[in-house]
Parts: structure tokens; sequence; C-alpha cells
């Protein structure tokens, strides 16, 4: 777990691009180094990783590495890597435990990586590059992909192949600083970069020895990088929790909050948890045409934030504050409180982004302590308990940017929202479809209508086994098997009062074109029930959390809209709606959306 | 005397109360020598530990607690002990020799990473200070000490 300290913005470069260009002169104290690498330590910390600016000219660079040494903790280096030209340097930093290094050099071409940081310096990096190889480090290879380089990104692999201790990387330029100056100059269009990456990194492939594994991208959407969706790199897959400005007095969690996924472009995407968007400055200026949203392929509905550290809670005021809430991340840092104790878990999951991770557990309050041994709990109402923001956070002033203490509910959400939903369908009576019936996770609902009299019930789902159980349970049942979208086609026109879909909304390949079938197959006046469920999270053990990895269970959702979402892409396609329920901190993740066939 | 001990297979486990020792036959196709060795280091303090070679694919090891007078619970309680000692020390070896090629790699790398292999000469030679380095190239000026022009002074002739 890296901490990053931009320890002041000096440098022996001028890159073009740099975007703490304006802050150059802006130096840290010493002392104030001292400082936080003391409190890197104090927050639990195993590395810390000195920037800039240029962090090896200063002349405490030594003095650093040792305190950090003394520490305990590894040390690292995020640089353009000239003064490790010295081997001497290096030597002395290595017995200090340097084991991180994440050097710049922006192509193979030495005129072109000259031009780019305006300093003769190229021929000095590939020497601290041969320094640094076989000595078990760490090493990455940056290159900054400006107007300048675009076209020679080959010659780079070229120079990092036979370095085969390093893996390299190309990063998108951030409109910013240096760069936003000379914007039209250093700013390619991001399709066109993309595409350069993309073709050096195909190459890469072809000709590095260790090829994907020592090739990655950072900043580009992954859209733009087919085949090559996985080796995105970003402060966070180099284990960085928090950072600190040279200006600013405590740590920060790192965050993404200088892009964004434009909306509603990206709404669908299944790349947009690990996918770094747009940099908020470049969707200014030329908007998100360029992006190639993925919309189909089937992800997750849940995460987990796993067990870090437990300590005792102390008998009077809150631990975070006391110690300072800045360094815990809002969403993916969750306190539990109970019983006198206070367990720190921590969330590392890609598949879903910040803004979503933020919404489910500030605002949906969708949290749960798993406490079932499964890989993935089936009984929510005995497997889960609900988490819910501490009374004690309510006074608070920090609360708005607080990961906030959370304490277990004891009260079970899950049945009451799921029998309350089963008592008014049971009252349905005439002609019931249900999409996507299930194992018989309903039979128990239409069983009195169907040996009463009162229903005739027709259920589809694409799974023969499902099909199989739920005739089993329901001998008068009509029951068709294939895709919501197929079946609907075969049915009649206006043959049926109602139509039911429960947890089956976010599985539907085409969930449009089941709605736009319904609307054919439900009478005038008849009525459209869509149940479904939302993103959560669960707080697990680190044995827990194994166990979910290395289980077979697929994923089978193909979007995870909410109630909001959901009505989005109904409204005007022939349904009123006339019942809506959200979810909220006082409710299970069930939302409902109740609507009427309108009359013609 | 030899004698069995309540709950311990007799075949395997054998028990001279008065003499106060006790034995377990390990079969040394299930445990190897090392895991038996591994898990007999870990009772030396508490035992004299002796081992025999009673048939060519069994290893008898028999315990005697050094205070004297142990009686047949506490040596029930040895042995086992012993037993669970012994089945952890060969699942132990099994996960080192299924993880064997990542723990040498990551070994090298750490002390590859450390210091490489320095010969004495070369640690008499080193400085662990925390002074600054040299600078003889001038690597580590700021790019504005090294490029930019300086401002002309008064007395400097003009072109």
């Amino acid at each position: 777990m890296k901490a990053l300290i931009k320890v002041g913005y000096a440098c022996n470069e001028h890159c073009t691009f740099c975007h703490t260009q304006e802050l150059r002169e802006i130096q840290g104290t010493s002392a104030d180094v001292e400082r936080k690498i003391d409190r890197a330590k104090a927050l639990g910390h195993t590395m810390v990783v000195l920037s800039g600016g240029e962090p090896t000219i200063r002349p405490e660079l030594m003095h650093w590495a040792g305190r950090v040494a003394a520490a305990g903790m590894d040390f690292g280096l995020v640089t353009n890597g000239l003064v490790l030209a010295y081997a001497e340097v290096l030597e002395r930093l290595l017995a200090l435990r340097l084991r991180y290094v994440y050097m710049s050099l922006h192509c193979g071409v030495g005129e072109t990586h000259d031009r780019m940081v305006r300093a003769e310096s190229f021929a000095t990096a590939l020497r601290a590059l041969d320094n640094l190889q076989g000595r078990g480090l760490q090493l990455t290879v940056n290159c900054v992909v400006t107007r300048a380089n675009l076209r020679q990104l080959r010659s780079l692999v070229d120079v990092i192949a036979p370095r085969t201790d390093a893996v390299l990387k190309f990063s998108a330029v951030e409109p910013k600083g240096g760069a936003l100056r000379l914007h039209d100059l250093v700013v390619p269009r991001i399709s066109e970069s993309a595409a350069a990456v993309l073709d050096a990194l195909t190459y890469g492939r072809a000709v590095m020895p260790g090829g994907d594994a020592r090739l990655r991208h950072g900043g580009f959407p992954l859209c733009l990088l087919p085949g090559f969706e996985h080796s995105y790199d970003d402060l966070r897959t180099h284990a960085y929790w928090t950072m600190v400005e040279t200006d600013e007095a405590n740590f920060y969690p790192v965050d993404d909050r200088n892009k964004q996924h434009p909306s509603p472009t990206c709404d669908d995407c299944r790349l947009r948890g690990p996918c770094p968007g747009l940099f908020r400055a470049y969707h200014q200026r030329y908007g998100a045409d360029e992006l190639r949203p993925q919309t189909l392929g089937v992800r997750g509905n849940a995460f987990d934030w796993v067990l870090e550290a437990v300590d005792d809670a102390p008998s009077q005021g809150c631990p975070l504050r006391d110690d300072g809430v800045t360094p815990w991340e809002p969403a993916r840092h969750l306190f539990v409180r109970h019983q006198g104790r206070v367990a720190r878990y921590r969330a590392t999951t890609r598949d879903f982004h910040d803004d979503t991770l933020t919404r489910a557990k500030h605002e949906l309050g969708q949290i749960y302590l798993d406490a079932s041994r499964k890989p993935a709990p089936n009984d929510f109402a005995r497997d889960l308990v609900k988490l819910s923001r501490s009374e004690m956070c309510s006074p608070c002033p920090e609360r708005a940017h607080c990961t906030g203490m959370f304490e277990p509910e004891f009260s079970d959400v899950f049945e009451r929202d799921d029998a309350a939903v089963r008592t008014r369908l049971a009252a349905l009576a005439g002609d019931v479809l249900e999409i996507g019936c299930g194992y018989g996770r309903t039979t128990d609902v239409w069983r009195p209508g169907l040996e009463g009299g009162t229903l005739r019930y027709t259920a589809v789902d694409p799974d023969p086994e499902a099909i199989a159980a739920t005739q089993a349970a329901l001998p008068a049942a009509t029951l068709h098997c294939g895709e919501a979208e197929l079946v609907l086609t075969a049915l009649p026109t206006g043959g049926f009062d109602h139509a039911v879909a429960l947890h089956a909304w976010n599985h539907l390949g085409d969930a449009v074109a089941v709605i736009d079938a319904l609307a054919r197959v439900v009478r005038p006046g008849g009525e459209l029930w869509l149940v479904d469920d939302g993103v959560f999270g669960l707080a697990r053990t680190r044995a827990q959390h194994e166990l979910a990895q290395r289980s077979e269970a697929a994923l089978q959702h193909h979007r995870n809209d909410d109630a909001g979402r959901a009505h989005a892409r109904i409204a005007g396609r022939g349904w009123t709606l006339v019942e809506r329920h959200d979810v909220g901190p006082t409710t299970s993740n069930q939302w409902l959306l109740r609507y009427q066939r309108c009359p013609t | 005397m030899s004698e069995s001990l309540f709950g311990m297979p007799p075949a395997n486990v054998d028990a001279d109360i008065a003499e106060g020792r006790v034995a377990l036959t390990v079969d040394t196709s299930l445990h190897s020598l090392d895991a038996i060795y591994a898990a007999a280091y870990a009772f030396i303090g508490r035992c004299y530990v002796l081992l025999e070679r009673p048939a060519p694919e069994r290893v008898r090891v028999v315990l005697a607690p050094k205070p004297s007078g142990a009686d047949g619970d506490a040596l029930r309680a040895l042995i086992g002990e012993f037993a669970n000692e012994l089945l952890s020390a060969t699942w132990r070896r099994e996960i080192t020799r299924s993880n064997r090629a990542l723990i040498e790699a990551v070994t090298m790398q750490a002390f590859a990473g450390a210091l490489g292999s320095p010969s004495l000469d070369d640690l008499e030679a080193f400085q662990f200070g925390d002074e600054p380095f040299e600078d003889p190239l001038g690597i580590a000026q700021s790019w504005e000490e090294k490029y930019r022009k300086k401002p002309r002074t008064p007395e400097e002739p003009t072109e």
C-alpha cells in the first residue's frame, strides 16, 4: 500500500505538457516531507513514493529515503530517472529499500524525447534505465502521448523491449498546466492518440519478451483500446491509496475526479468500472463523440469491502474524526463499529466506478455484512445484515466528506420488502405472464390462484431446468423455454391481463424489445410489474472474499438499472407509470415499478 | 511395558507409562523424513526425542518428557500434539514445494534489489549515510539553473 508525497515542483526538465508547470517555484520544506513520511507510517502504508516535480534533484533525497527505510517502509520514486544514471546514487537508494521506480521516457527517438522535455536528457535516461535493469525493482517506463511523439511510439517499444525488467506504459496527456496552455500544439484528439497507442501495444505484444505482461496504458477510454481493456494502469493498480500535494497538510485518497464518464454516452458501458473516461477539460472542448461504449455483455451487481483491521473502539469520541478524516476514501473504505470494536474494510473492486460505490454506500445505504460462509449469499434475509450510518455521525461537521462510521441494523429488510410484493402479486387474477420464472421462486405466490381457478399462469425462462422445476411445481402452468425477446413474438396479442418480471429486468439481453413485445401481448388497461435489485456491497473477511473470487458463479446481469434508469427506458413506450418504489437507506436493494398499459 | 492410550490407534501409538515415554510409528510413505525432523524439532525443548527405524518404511518417534512423571493423559496429549504437528509439517512442505518457483523468484528479487552481490570491499567502501550525493555532471540542477538565459548585467558588453 503506497503513499505518494509530492516534495515540490522544481524539475531538471521542463516538459511541454507538464501539468504542474505553473507551480515550479513551490518547494516543500524538508521538515514538512519528514512529517508526511511519519504520517504515512502511522496510516499503515508499506511504501512511500516521492514525486514532484523531480524529487531526485532535492539534496535531502538520501535523508528522506533513510527516514522511510528506518520507519520500516519501502521506498519509491516517480522520476525522470536522470539522477539514477549515477550508479552510486542508485546503489545507495537500493540499500535504503528503493523498490519501485516510475520513470518518464517519452520516445525512442532521442531528438523527439529531448524536444518534449526541453532538455538534452535522452542519453542520460537510457543510462539510468540500464542501471535499473536487473535490480529486482518494480519498474515502469511512462510515455506521455502528445502530438510530438504520436507517430513514433513503436520506437519506444524497440528501446524498452530488451530492458526486460521494465513495463512500458502509454499515458494520455491531461489538458492541464503546460498542456492546457499549448493545447493545440500538444494535445491530440483522443481517438487519434488511442489509435497510435493501440498500434504500439499490438506491436509490443508481438516483439517484446513478456508481451502483454509488460504493456500498459493509462488515461485512455477503454473502448478505444479493444483487445487491451485489461491492460489499464493507474495509481490504484500501482497500489497507491493516498497522496499529498506539497501544500497540503494531510493525505487524501487517490481518485479520478479530473475525469468523467459522459452521460448518457457511457451510462450503459460494461467497461465503465475500470475505465478512466475522458479528462474533464478534454470533454469540455471536444465532447464525447469519439467514444465507442460497449453496452453488450454481462456484469456483476455486487462488490466486496474486504476486512483490513479490527481495533478497539475508543470509549469516547470518533476515531475517524479524532485522527483526521481525509485519508479515508469516502466510498472505498468502510468502518463498522460493533460491541466495542471498529473493523476497517476496503473495496478494491474495479467492476464499478467510484460514483456507483459512493451512491450505493452513502445515498442508498446498500451495505450489508455477509454473515454466511457461501461464495455468494442466496438467502439474503438470513445471510446478510444491513449496515447503517451510525447516529454518532449525525451532528458531525465532517459528515459530508467523511467515509463514515457504520453499525449493524438488525432488521430484516429483505424479508419485509419481499413479503410486501408477494402479498400483492398473490391477489392478481386473470391471465398472468411471468418473464424469467427461475427455479420456482414464485410458485407459492401463484399456486392458490391456479388451484382456485382465478388465475391462468404462463411463464418464460431461458433455462430448461428452471422450466422443468416450475412445471413440476405448477402442473397447470403454461411454460415456454427461450429468450423472452423471441418467445414473446409467438404469444397472442392482448392475451394477458398482467405481466410480471421479478428480478429479471436486469438479466434481459434486450430489455426495451421485451417491453415493446409486452405492450402487444398485455391488454389495454392491463398491468406490468417490474421488481429488481440495485447494486449493493458486502463487508466480508478476506477468506469470504477469496472464496467468492474462486466461485464459478457466472455473471448474469446485462445492466444494473435502478428504478429511475429502468423507467427512463420504458417511458414513452405505451405504458403509464402508476407506482414506483426506489431503493433507499431504509429499504432492501429491491426496487419496484408498476405500469398500466395505455388504452391505445 | 507397552500400553495403548485411549483414543489412539494401538498399531501406531504405544506408551510405557511407568517409564514416562510414548512412541508414534510413522509410515514414511505418508510423511517424509524432512517433515518428521521438522515436527520432532518443535518438541526438543519439552522432550527427549529419539528416532528409530523399526522397518524400511517406518520411523518410530519416541518422546520422553524432560520433567519425568508424566501420566497416561499427559502422554496421550503429547503424542496427539506431535501427530498434529507432523501433519502440519507435511502440509507446509507440500505448500512450499508447490510454491517453490514463486518463492525463489521473490527471494532472488529481494536479494538482487537490496544490494546485488557486494564483495567485502564493496561493503567497506559503501556510503550508508544520508549526505547529499555528488553531482559532477550537473544532472540534479534544476532546469532553470541549467538552461534559462541569465539576465544581462549592466557591465556586460552588448553586441
